[in-house]
């Protein structure tokens, strides 16, 4: 897949293996398993994805250089690199969309602050540190990351309980949004799917064919706590 | 009000590890053989509605050793990086950890501090004289707060 007229070396080689492609591959095993189920990570507070990045903010920044080459040298990856930040981008501006909408209309803030309140007749504010101002767009935050089931978070009890209404409504207000915001997930999921499988293949041929292991080669240490 | 809890390194280790494994994928970190408590879904239920009950704190000295448990099991730039936002997110917005801060110089017992090593010593000071509750599954220092009327809580009850 390199496009120069000299071949690169095996020690080039080896750096792009253990500094580019593989952080990326590590990457998208991750990304993968969020939004198989669904998970876009994305947070209400600075309407961001937490765990789901650009694919250049996954490479140390001590690497920008061999990154920039490798992008030069393989543009195919450049352009699926390329695509996938895009639908990330749009998926973003998605959930971001869905926060406004939902948090603009008072049948569905209404709903979460009455919710709130009967359960806290029995138990505790469940939110956490977000303020109970902010509790509604903390729903809206899972709602946008297609949670059915929080297993340790403080208000998992409060989603067990009252998540179908919640869902209910805010599927019902804002369809085409929801619809739209599934379909972005599921094309992320694909590009993330189509870079693992390809980057899978041209990494073993530069192992295979420059005689590189997979990863580095490191004495390692027994010291722990 | 909530009676308080110091929590001890291998207690939040484990379920920050069993926490990425979770939401992140069990291939983002090798540590399902590290963990001798929290393996399975009841243990961390059991644990979680523990933690539930107390005011929670942590030393600050735990934090750095967090970070040697995050630099053997946790390798890679973006793997790092995601670690450090979960631990951050689980213990200040999800469970309302507070720091707590106390200096090496403070403790005047270096008997204390030779048996226990530094971050230890600290946690008895601090479970001392702010009548907290020591969560842990070091034996010996268990034993220790035992004999010294420390409450404590043996991380290890939670296993079954």
């Amino acid at each position: 897949m390199a496009t120069s007229q000299q071949k690169p070396s095996s020690k080039r080689m080896a750096s792009w293996v253990y500094h580019i492609i593989n952080p990326i591959l590590d990457a998208m095993a991750t990304e993968c398993h969020l939004l198989q189920n669904e998970n876009l990570s994305w947070q209400f507070y600075n309407k961001q994805t937490e765990f789901i990045s650009r694919i250049e903010e996954y490479i140390d920044f001590q690497q920008h250089h061999n990154y920039r080459h490798f992008l030069t040298e393989c543009p195919h990856f450049a352009q699926l690199f390329k695509e996938h930040d895009e639908v990330l981008r749009e998926a973003a501006n998605l959930a971001a969309e869905i926060l406004a909408s939902l948090t603009g209309v008072k049948i569905f803030t209404d709903l979460v602050y009455k919710k709130l309140a009967e359960y806290m007749q029995t138990e505790a504010y469940p939110g956490g540190a977000v303020p109970q101002a902010k509790f509604h767009e903390l729903m809206v935050e899972h709602l946008v990351n297609g949670v059915e089931e929080l297993l340790v978070e403080s208000d998992s009890e409060f989603w067990a309980q009252y998540s179908d209404a919640l869902k209910t409504t805010a599927r019902q207000l804002y369809p085409q949004l929801f619809a739209k915001l599934k379909e972005a997930k599921q094309k992320l999921l694909g590009h993330a799917q189509a870079i693992q499988q390809k980057l899978e293949g041209y990494s073993y041929s530069l192992c295979k064919e420059y005689d590189i292991p997979g990863d580095p080669v490191v004495a390692s240490s027994s010291h722990e706590r | 009000m909530k009676d308080k809890l110091l929590v001890d390194t291998r207690p939040l280790v484990e379920f920050l590890f069993w926490q990425c494994s979770q939401k992140l994928g069990r291939k983002f970190l090798q540590v399902g053989k590290e963990s001798e408590v929290l393996k399975t879904e009841e243990p961390v239920k059991r644990f979680v509605a523990f933690l539930k009950k107390y005011q929670l704190f942590i030393a600050s000295v735990v934090i750095a050793e967090i970070q040697c448990h995050q630099r053997r099991k946790v390798k890679g730039f973006h793997q790092q990086r995601a670690f450090w936002k979960l631990t951050l997110d689980q213990l200040y917005r999800v469970f309302l950890f507070q720091e707590q801060h106390k200096p090496l110089s403070d403790i005047k017992d270096v008997s204390l501090i030779q048996q226990f090593g530094p971050v230890d010593a600290i946690q008895i000071s601090i479970a001392q004289e702010e009548q907290m509750m020591l969560l842990s599954s070091d034996t010996e220092l268990l034993s220790y707060c035992d004999s010294q009327k420390i409450q404590y809580k043996n991380f290890a009850d939670f296993k079954y």
